[in-house]
């Protein structure tokens, strides 16, 4: 039988059908057990081979946790991961630049091997969901035959590189950054220094300082686009990073001379590897590293570092033609002057068209709900490439299509053509564009349905949105499943993330509300959480929040600027009722969560009948401890740093003792004490453990309590309160799994 | 190498496509999940249905997978076999047939529908789900026609008709099967047994 290896041929490069083969081999060995499970799983995720949902073999269908009964049996891909469970396949696109013939090929893979959607992340990668691990390689081979590797997707790896989707035709761009994009991707996939890392390392790329699009300021790497005495350079970030914990990146040089991005990306990835975190994976981003050394010190070694590396010709070569990324319009640039429009085309015109640098032509953004498309829509999105933008594409962090290079005449044309595809929906980039990362659909750590959510939210603010004020349609809204952060919740006007609450034995999905954030500048500022509302009340938080900006809002005065004037303690008045659930009896839908019919969390039932009433003893504790984090973060926005960073603390020990309290009838209010209980019995014990990110939680109170800021920064202070947060929500989760007699009476 | 195609896809549409939104699979196929109401292992639902003619709702399974799809024509079962079975290609056809009007019985029963949903049997759509097995070319549909036309004559209990959807090239060989017109779900799984 001819395989994809026999069929493809030499149209596989070299060095990834090598890649390929060995994957495929390690494969075999595995399944014969020869190589370690631990050893596997990261050359899996080396190769964006990604674990989903209930590949542990147990999942909750409503009523009873099934096992799934895999003819593989108990082989496994990784510690616990079932060899047969489906996974999920992240496919890596450099700045986000896809051809014609690569979106065809990503539609027949995501037909043959995953359910047939596409989805795009907010990392400019495409993942596609339910692929069994066997069928990979011939995956890879197929992939690898249009010029896309999957190699270092996931993992401690070089992840992919994003960059604006605009680079080269942006009105506002310093200068085109995607010919350095290409080449830092290029030179770093597969580096011997990019291959000890202890966590995952992310770079970005952005054409100014201004704009959002690049999101400089949450990457390890941000490079910015700069030009000093006219020489090409790049102002450079090092350490920041969303995650559970955001930190803005540090400015480690004004400019940094073209010819030096890639020496001085090879030497941080050197000191990374050489003196980053590798036991403890919750402290391993650079973004600790660069915290722990300082800016000062982390330049200085770098830097050193840089000057002992051996010269490569690589670091410069990509110089030599920075116009091998140009691209050409496909026809003369007309005016849009008279063509027959279709229905609605004014106002997706008015949203998802981009007037270029170069006149005449337009960029197109495609907006995809969700991030998702189909395979059949891929297709026509290629045609439509071939047809109107000389095939060039791209695909962005907000999780959208842009084809770039289309002649304004053709605006009409392009549009029907989309909408009979179902791609013609307007609202690129305003609040109806919400952005989500898989959450409860698909990935493990999810707590809430973000998607449920995003599409909820979306429905319902695309039915109101020809009528809405300019000032809420401009606003941004992205929820993460959970608390990592990969739906960018940080950085939206209205950010939420998933978090569980208790109500007598139930378990109640709940989204944190996280107001401040700030999208523009590449992130500039990151929102913090001002409290928990049930899922299915956030449509109406939404609508409050707008409601009273529209009332209150100054003349010219954003979203952010708003919060910031009446202060989160009034933004949290307005939406503090929502946070109450109704009891089961009177309203179940509140126990389920979006698009999701199955009852959340019914693994908790089966308590005695007085269990109401010992469960609301630790719950009063722990929304004592939830408020002192929020006084924290007011004292914080007041400008009151030392007050802040101890209110934050004491919501920790606070949380800490409730805890204990449930395994002692007397407990000390001794910070010392409490710390010494909770150690001993939630932490050695491993009661606290968050079930993947371990005891992650615990050690934000252990180091607050043994390095006390003595000048505490706004950023430190900024990190400690979401840590309290963090803690609190931990132990909202430790609470849920406690046994019956833990509980207090 | 059509003979060896193992991932075979195969449709039958509702006769009334407005006779359910896609949004009211998702609870059935989350119950067929706890009850197992269908054979093989069953793993989870994926609702697709803000996709305009998508794959709708899915329930994933291990060895197949159940759409309510519109992203192949209009609204239907879309029963995708991914888990090889043994045997010949026309006894392969026949297993998968049966498991996905097995389906399409269930569906039709179900409470939340009412009696309002029904499956028009007189015809299918075959979809090989493999392009290295079976390209979308006249050849590959030469090779299958002769198992397809036997596994479909037995369903249909006669003649069918089989007509190749070659609009374009870059998508699944996918083939329509016209048998009788008057058939119903109960009828042609009678006629497999």
């Amino acid at each position: 039988m001819t395989t994809w290896k026999e069929k493809l041929g030499d149209r596989i490069p070299p060095d990834l059908g090598q890649e390929i083969d060995q994957f495929e081999n390690e494969i075999v060995l595995r399944k014969q057990g020869k190589i370690d499970e631990k050893v596997f799983m990261e050359a899996r995720l080396r190769r964006g081979v990604y674990g989903q949902r209930y590949d542990n073999g147990q999942r909750h269908d409503g009523q009873k946790t099934q096992t799934l009964t895999y003819p593989s049996g108990d082989v496994t891909k990784g510690p616990g991961i079932l060899w047969d469970a489906p996974g999920m396949q992240r496919i890596k696109i450099p700045y986000g630049g896809l051809n014609p013939g690569q979106l065809e090929v990503l539609a027949d893979v995501a037909e043959e091997y995953g359910d047939g959607v596409l989805h795009v992340t907010t990392r400019q990668d495409i993942q596609l969901h339910f692929v069994h691990i066997d069928e990979t390689p011939s995956l890879f081979r197929r992939l690898a035959a249009v010029g896309i590797t999957t190699r270092e997707a996931c993992g401690n790896t070089v992840r992919n590189v994003t960059g604006c989707p605009l680079a080269g035709v942006c009105r506002e761009e310093t200068f085109d950054i995607t010919p350095y994009a290409k080449a830092c991707s290029k030179f770093l996939l597969g580096h011997k220094d990019t291959q000890n890392f202890g966590r995952k390392f992310k770079i970005a790329f952005s054409g100014c300082a201004q704009n959002a699009c690049g999101l400089a300021m949450m990457h390890d790497i941000g490079a910015v686009a700069k030009v000093k005495d006219g020489k090409r350079g790049f102002e450079f970030y090092v350490g920041g990073g969303l995650g559970s914990v955001p930190h803005q990146a540090k400015l480690f040089d004004a400019f940094v001379p073209e010819e030096e991005l890639l020496p001085l990306s090879q030497a941080i990835s050197r000191i990374f590897a050489r003196l980053g975190e590798k036991k403890n994976r919750n402290t391993a981003r650079l973004k600790f590293l660069v915290n722990k050394l300082g800016i000062e010190e982390f330049k200085r070694v770098v830097l050193e570092e840089r000057k002992a590396l051996a010269p490569d010709p690589a670091w410069t070569a990509f110089l030599e033609d920075l116009h091998v990324t140009d691209e050409k319009p496909p026809k003369a640039a007309q005016p849009l002057n008279g063509q027959h429009r279709t229905e609605g085309f004014e106002t997706w015109m008015s949203s998802n068209a981009y007037r270029q640098r170069q006149p005449g032509y337009v960029v197109v953004t495609v907006t995809l709900p969700l991030g998702d498309f189909t395979s059949r829509q891929a297709r026509v999105l290629a045609d439509l490439a071939r047809k109107y933008s000389g095939g060039h594409a791209r695909i962005t962090v907000d999780q959208n299509f842009l084809f770039r290079w289309v002649s304004e005449a053709d605006l009409p044309a392009l549009h029907a053509e989309l909408k009979a595809a179902g791609l013609g929906e307007p609202g690129a980039g305003t609040v109806v564009d919400v952005t989500a990362c898989p959450g409860t659909d698909t990935c493990k750590l999810g707590i809430s349905s973000s998607r449920g959510l995003a599409a909820e939210l979306r429905t319902r603010l695309a039915a109101r949105a020809v009528a809405m004020d300019e000032a809420v349609r401009g606003l941004k809204i992205k929820v993460s499943g959970c608390f990592n952060s990969c739906g960018q919740h940080h950085v939206a006007d209205l950010g939420f993330y998933g978090v569980s609450r208790k109500k007598g034995n139930f378990t109640v999905p709940h989204f944190q509300v996280l107001l401040g954030g700030q999208w523009t500048e590449n992130a500039g500022a990151y929102g913090l959480a001002v409290i928990a509302i049930p899922s299915k009340r956030i449509p109406e938080t939404v609508d409050r929040l707008t409601e009273a900006f529209l009332r209150e809002r100054q003349k010219g005065e954003t979203f952010q600027a708003w919060v910031k004037r009446i202060g989160k303690a009034r933004a949290r008045s307005l939406i503090e009722d929502l946070a109450e659930v109704p009891a089961r009896d009177a309203d179940r839908s509140f126990y389920s969560d979006w698009g999701d019919p199955r009852e959340y969390g019914v693994s908790d039932m089966g308590v005695g009948e007085c269990a109401g009433e010992v469960v609301s003893a630790i719950d009063f504790g722990l929304a004592a401890a939830e408020r002192k984090a929020f006084e924290a973060q007011l004292a914080l926005d007041a400008g009151e740093l030392g007050k802040a960073a101890d209110t934050a603390v004491g919501a920790m020990l606070h949380a800490a003792r409730e805890l204990v309290a449930t395994q002692l009838a007397e407990v000390s209010e001794d910070p010392e004490v409490v710390v010494r209980e909770f150690r001993a019995r939630f932490y050695d014990t491993k009661l606290f453990f968050d079930p993947f990110a371990g005891g992650k939680f615990a050690q934000y109170l252990f180091l607050a309590r043994e390095h006390p800021a003595t000048a505490p920064t706004a950023d430190g202070v900024h990190r400690l309160v979401e840590e309290a947060q963090l803690f609190i929500e931990a132990a909202h989760s430790c609470r849920t799994r406690l046994p019956v007699t833990n509980q207090r009476v | 190498m059509t003979a060896n195609l193992q991932k075979i896809a195969l449709k039958f549409f509702v006769r009334d496509a407005q006779a359910a939104r896609l949004k009211e699979f998702v609870p059935v196929f989350h119950r067929w999940i706890q009850t197992r109401a269908v054979e093989g292992l069953l793993i989870d639902v994926a609702d697709y249905s803000h996709l305009e003619n998508g794959p709708g709702v899915t329930l994933v399974g291990h060895d197949s997978d159940y759409y309510l799809d519109t992203m192949e024509g209009p609204l239907g079962l879309l029963y995708t076999r991914k888990a090889p079975l043994q045997g010949p290609l026309e006894g392969r056809l026949r297993a998968c047939l049966r498991t996905a009007l097995t389906a399409c019985a269930k569906l039709e029963d179900e409470p939340e529908f009412d009696g309002r949903l029904r499956f028009a049997g007189g015809e299918a759509l075959f979809l090989a789900n493999d392009r290295l097995a079976a390209p979308n070319t006249a050849e590959a549909f030469a090779a299958l026609r002769p198992d397809l036309s036997a596994a479909f004559s037995r369903l249909y209990g006669g003649p069918v008709e089989l007509h190749r959807e070659a609009a374009d090239a870059r998508r699944r060989l996918a083939i329509r099967i016209v048998g009788d017109p008057a058939a119903d779900v109960a009828t042609l799984l009678r006629r497999l047994a």
